[in-house]
């Protein structure tokens, strides 16, 4: 008894066969003390058995099962290849998410699966796991097997199994929701952003526009209130109350478009709509237009066909689309400039009317900017050379969804700018339609 | 907290494990308790177990002993 130190249990290994076939792997030997302080027994206790075979088994079952099922009800993807990167196995979700079937994918490569930009670093992520067994983890676009990318985050973890077998376990998260909600807020926000910039700037503008007529009115009512030049009745009064006129007009103009666009912006536009004779009206928007370009020598060339299908549409609106696209046409053309007015009695049913210059045009990264409401102040050069609130365009093409039809702009800088608005077919009554054959002219200058 | 009094015999005897007592007498050490489990680990009776010597109950093909 004297190997025993005080408090101290022995443990002996025991070799498995023994008199009853019960296998134990050793035992707990415990010194018990008299009141003098010697051992008087030895307390041994026979250690549990861990080498039953059915224990093993089940526990090895149940560490299987528990595995399978992480590995199967995992919401994100799993994919275990080999180290020459080989996929040896995926899971359920990874086959939900990405479409793929395990025939599919077992066997291949898994760079296969990886978007051609970003092979080359998961390959060298799969060469450091082989060389140090480094994890890595990052972003990842996956092919989908309908040919879509995935984005994804991505952790790899190395498993080391018997006979020195390295595999690499890798999950997947899919983000690809996450990346468009984040893309679509980025665009809202940048849309956000460029109408904010727009408006300011449009306000900028706009207190121009409305301060110019403003001080023409009040300071020549004022040189008439003040009777600068003398008594009412001085011929020099008459230009004055015709410069007043000209600027509460034209105040009138910039008002109104404000508010066309506004209403048509907060949907309280409603149609009147009728059965339009459109040679007729264009004829009106023509001689109007021409009526205030009589000083200049610009051109206005209407090829109108005969026997026009009638249009269902608010002739308000339709007459000023026609106004704003026709002013829009003298405003920015070179002197001597020739403006076509067109209809054209489409294939389809449909009917276009088009309104074309040969003026300074418009830069094409900058159309897109002149058809959103106060695009036109953006370009300072042009709105410092050209007058007006710039939501003509935009008017008309407000205007034209409104009628369920379009408007698409052409332009080339220095040679010109064509406009197209296109009326659907639901709004034509069809007639006999006779293509026109000369165009007539009315000419803006009288020499 | 009262209560029925340990049956501490009956404890030791009802461990679900093997288990046993050993006492020295003289030269050799006895088997003096043993648990019920015990008659299966030594496929004997419990008369036949204690008051044996251990190294009858046991050989030295099945045990080895390491401190």
């Amino acid at each position: 008894m004297v190997f025993f130190n005080k408090n101290t249990t022995v443990t002996v290994p025991s070799l498995p066969t023994f008199p009853g076939n019960i296998q134990v792997p050793g035992f707990w030997i415990n010194p018990i003390y008299g009141d003098d302080e010697q051992i008087c027994w030895l307390d041994v206790i026979a250690q549990p058995s861990v080498t039953d075979s059915s224990i093993v088994e089940r526990e090895r079952d149940d560490a299987l099962l528990l595995l399978t099922s992480i590995f199967d009800v995992s919401e994100v993807g799993i994919i275990v290849s080999d180290r020459n990167r080989r996929i040896v196995k995926i899971n359920d979700s990874f086959e939900r998410i990405y479409g793929w079937n395990r025939k599919d994918m077992l066997g291949k490569d898994f760079v296969d699966f990886v978007t051609a930009d970003e092979r080359e670093i998961a390959l060298d992520n799969h060469e450091n796991y082989i060389t140090s067994g480094v994890r890595s983890a990052g972003d990842v676009k996956i092919i989908r097997k309908n040919g879509e990318i995935a984005n994804a985050l991505y952790t790899t973890a190395t498993l080391e199994l018997s006979h020195g077998r390295r595999f690499q376990v890798t999950t997947i998260v899919d983000i690809t929701e996450r990346k468009q909600m984040e893309h679509s807020l980025r665009m809202a926000k940048e849309q956000a952003d460029s109408a904010n910039h727009a408006k300011s700037a449009f306000l900028a503008n706009m207190s121009h526009e409305l301060r110019t007529p403003l001080n023409a009115i009040i300071g020549f009512s004022e040189m008439m209130i003040k009777e600068t030049f003398g008594p009412l009745g001085h011929e020099k009064y008459n230009e004055y109350l015709e410069d007043v006129h000209l600027s509460a007009r034209h105040l009138l103009e910039v008002i109104n478009e404000v508010l066309d666009m506004s209403k048509i912006e907060a949907g309280r536009v409603d149609l009147h709509e009728q059965d339009i004779d459109l040679a007729t009206l264009c004829d009106s928007v023509c001689r109007i237009v021409t009526s205030k370009i009589f000083s200049t020598d610009l051109k206005i060339e209407q090829i109108i066909g005969s026997d026009l299908p009638k249009l269902f549409a608010d002739p308000r609106l339709v007459r000023q689309i026609l106004i704003n696209l026709i002013t829009n046409a003298v405003k920015y053309s070179k002197k001597g400039g020739v403006i076509k007015v067109q209809t054209i009695m489409e294939a389809t049913g449909e009917i276009s009317l088009i309104v074309s210059d040969q003026g300074v045009g418009i830069p094409a990264d900058k159309i897109q900017e002149a058809m959103e409401p106060f695009g036109q102040i953006y370009d300072p050069v042009r709105s410092s050379t050209y007058q007006g609130t710039g939501l003509g365009l935009p008017l008309a093409k407000a205007m034209m969804e409104l009628h369920s039809g379009e408007l698409k702009l052409e332009s080339v800088v220095d040679q010109g700018t064509t406009v197209t608005v296109t009326f659907p077919k639901d709004r034509v009554k069809p007639v006999n339609y006779v293509e026109p054959e000369a165009p007539v002219e009315i000419v803006g200058s009288t020499g | 907290m009262a209560g029925q009094p340990v049956d501490h015999k009956a404890l030791f005897q009802q461990t679900p494990v093997t288990r046993f007592l050993i006492e020295q007498s003289g030269d050799e050490f006895v088997v003096v308790e043993a648990s019920d489990r015990a008659k299966e680990f030594f496929a004997k009776p419990l008369e036949k177990i204690i008051g044996q010597p251990i190294d009858k109950l046991f050989n030295a093909n099945n045990t080895i002993i390491l401190f």
